[in-house]
């Protein structure tokens, strides 16, 4: 692509200014300094000094390659440069997609942020986070307490930590979420015009900027949803240094990078948990588990 | 290069569990049975899990293709965290990507058990488990592009897993050359399941214990699997069936299927079945 002839659009997301040359409509637009880049061009064959070879993609410090066959080989370096190397016919929204999940987030990585596999929202100016692994329903519980107590949405996948001031912040992403049917209707959202995430690929996209927040948060609260096989609801609070066990299992992509960021993680987490409360919950696979599930996060949001 | 990985391979309903079952209490070092929840015998094959975990890569942003070229590479890592038999249980046929590429990790690959049972079972038993009828059981064993679908509508912790027909699934496993194979006929566990499992142990090279045998021989017994599911559930039972372990005969199909269907079964993997001796020559049924 010719660089001259270029049109770029300028983004915010996780609390940064992105010049981009990729349309990315799920993001929100801005006019602030810019601090990442997004544009096309030659991506290295692999990185010199790697840490990690894994597969078909590699790492180091400040660079990370991922090919994505047959559609883009996406080259990540000192946390603010990202560039896009499509293969022929290759589709923009398939792009678009791996840019704005795997790949943005190694550039969080890369800038010494900690970005957390978790959604969130904002709760009388602080924010509160669930964190679960695929599959559990972060996406979904945080859109039905948006929708049944008007909690504004700060992020649907990914929540990034940083810390200014020594004490910690919680950014928010951008108003799109992904869901599945089952979560569509159990929100009992209308699906019928609602893009798939990519073609055969049976996820759909959400908009849901009405409801988003866009800006800082100090945190509040983080609950850790995971599946249980009991009948009922559980809730504990978790203390101590099971707290940091629990939260390092959900930074995102952790088993791609390995230990890489261990020292820049560890350092944001211990400010995070000194100010958080952090709550695991088991859910059951009940119909009614939604509703449930809103109204116990929603009586302890209410005693916090 | 270190070749641990030990296939657990079967057209569903075939068996697998039951040999997993034996293998997980045979190879464990309590007096208490294994939890049939936590058989903690290897992995799946299909296992989104174990996909994710070794490659890095959010699957669910991935066509079922794509997820497909992700699982070699996948298996092959997941295997170094064992010294002796990495066991992966697959309902996969043994097939090739669309590029030519093995989907299986065959160059760590040590061996595969394919276990194999009377079709006509299977069809009643595979009915139960998809919570459909025998027909439509039946009609899926009989298509060429047959797969287990991971669910359009939800998160699964499965991803799909290609079949093939029942023959088909039987060829692609006792023809390749890449491994050796150890095929187990159901029919023979049900008949003389510590001569069934000695030759399990045997062929993979399982130094044999004899206490160790007795106990996960007893712990293993069909109708034991099946009350430690009447009092637990069974994490691996499809969502669509009520028991997974729920008859475990033999020629079972006779109270259940037609003649027509029957002879429809036949028709179709007629070779197959004969090969493996659930026809004689002259194409009569022996079970």
């Amino acid at each position: 692509m010719d660089k001259k002839m270029a049109t770029t659009y300028t983004y915010s997301a996780f609390g940064i200014n992105i010049s981009s040359e990729i349309k990315i409509p799920e993001f929100l637009p801005s006019s602030g300094d810019i601090q990442v880049t997004v544009s096309y061009g030659e991506v290295p064959k692999k990185l010199d000094e790697k840490i990690i070879n894994g597969f078909r993609f590699q790492i180091s410090a400040d660079e990370f390659i991922i090919r994505y066959k047959p559609w883009a080989a996406f080259y990540v370096c000192n946390g603010n440069k990202i560039i896009i190397q499509p293969e022929k016919d290759a589709d923009e929204n398939d792009i678009k997609t791996f840019l704005i999940s795997s790949v943005i987030v190694m550039l969080l990585h890369q800038r010494g942020l900690l970005p957390l596999h978790a959604s969130g929202i904002k709760v009388d100016n602080k924010a509160v986070l669930f964190a679960a692994n695929a599959g559990v329903g972060k996406s979904t519980i945080a859109l039905d307490l948006n929708r049944k107590y008007g909690y504004p949405l700060i992020a649907d996948d990914v929540t990034v930590v940083s810390a200014i001031n020594n004490l910690p912040v919680v950014y928010s992403s951008f108003p799109s979420a992904k869901l599945w049917q089952d979560s569509i209707e159990m929100l009992g959202l209308l699906n019928k015009d609602l893009p798939f995430i990519r073609k055969d690929v049976f996820k759909y996209r959400f908009d849901n900027r009405p409801a988003f927040f866009s800006g800082i948060l100090e945190p509040l609260l983080i609950f850790v949803i995971e599946n249980g096989d009991k009948e009922n609801i559980e809730i504990q609070e978790i203390k101590g240094v099971d707290k940091f066990n629990v939260l390092r299992q959900h930074i995102f992509r952790a088993k791609m990078i390995n230990e890489i960021y261990a020292v820049e993680h560890f350092k944001i987490l211990t400010q995070l948990l000194k100010s958080v409360s952090c709550f695991k919950i088991l859910k059951h696979n009940n119909s009614n588990t939604l509703n449930e599930l809103s109204v116990t996060i929603q009586d302890t949001i209410k005693q916090w | 290069m270190k070749k641990n990985i030990v296939w657990l391979a079967s057209y569903p309903k075939s068996g697998n569990t039951w040999c997993r079952v034996f293998l997980a209490n045979y190879l464990s070092k309590s007096d208490e049975p294994v939890n049939i929840n936590h058989l903690n015998i290897g992995a799946i094959f299909s296992s989104r899990q174990i996909i994710e975990d070794n490659t890095g890569f959010d699957i669910s942003e991935l066509t079922a293709d794509e997820c497909d070229e992700l699982r070699s590479f996948a298996f092959e890592k997941w295997a170094e965290n064992y010294d002796e038999n990495a066991f992966v249980k697959t309902h996969d046929a043994f097939v090739t990507l669309p590029s030519g590429e093995n989907m299986f990790p065959v160059r760590k690959t040590k061996a595969a058990v394919y276990f194999i049972r009377n079709p006509l079972d299977v069809a009643v038993s595979f009915a139960n488990h998809l919570g459909t009828d025998p027909e439509k059981a039946a009609e899926k064993m009989c298509e060429n592009k047959f797969c287990l679908a991971a669910s359009k509508k939800k998160y699964n912790q499965q991803i799909r897993q290609r079949l093939l027909s029942w023959s088909g699934h039987v060829q692609s496993w006792t023809t390749q050359n890449n491994f050796p194979v150890l095929v187990v006929r159901y029919e023979n566990i049900l008949e003389n399941s510590e001569r069934e499992f000695q030759s399990i142990l045997q062929f993979l090279n399982i130094p044999y214990n004899s206490e160790n045998f007795i106990k996960a021989l007893k712990y293993s017994n069909f109708e034991n699997m099946k009350k430690a599911e009447q009092e637990t559930g069974f994490k691996e039972k499809s969502p669509a069936c009520k028991t997974f372990f729920k008859v475990g005969k033999s020629g079972y199909y006779k109270n259940i299927l037609s003649e027509n269907l029957i002879q429809k079964i036949i028709n179709e993997h007629f070779a197959c079945m004969k090969k493996y001796h659930y026809l004689s020559n002259s194409g009569e049924l022996i079970i």
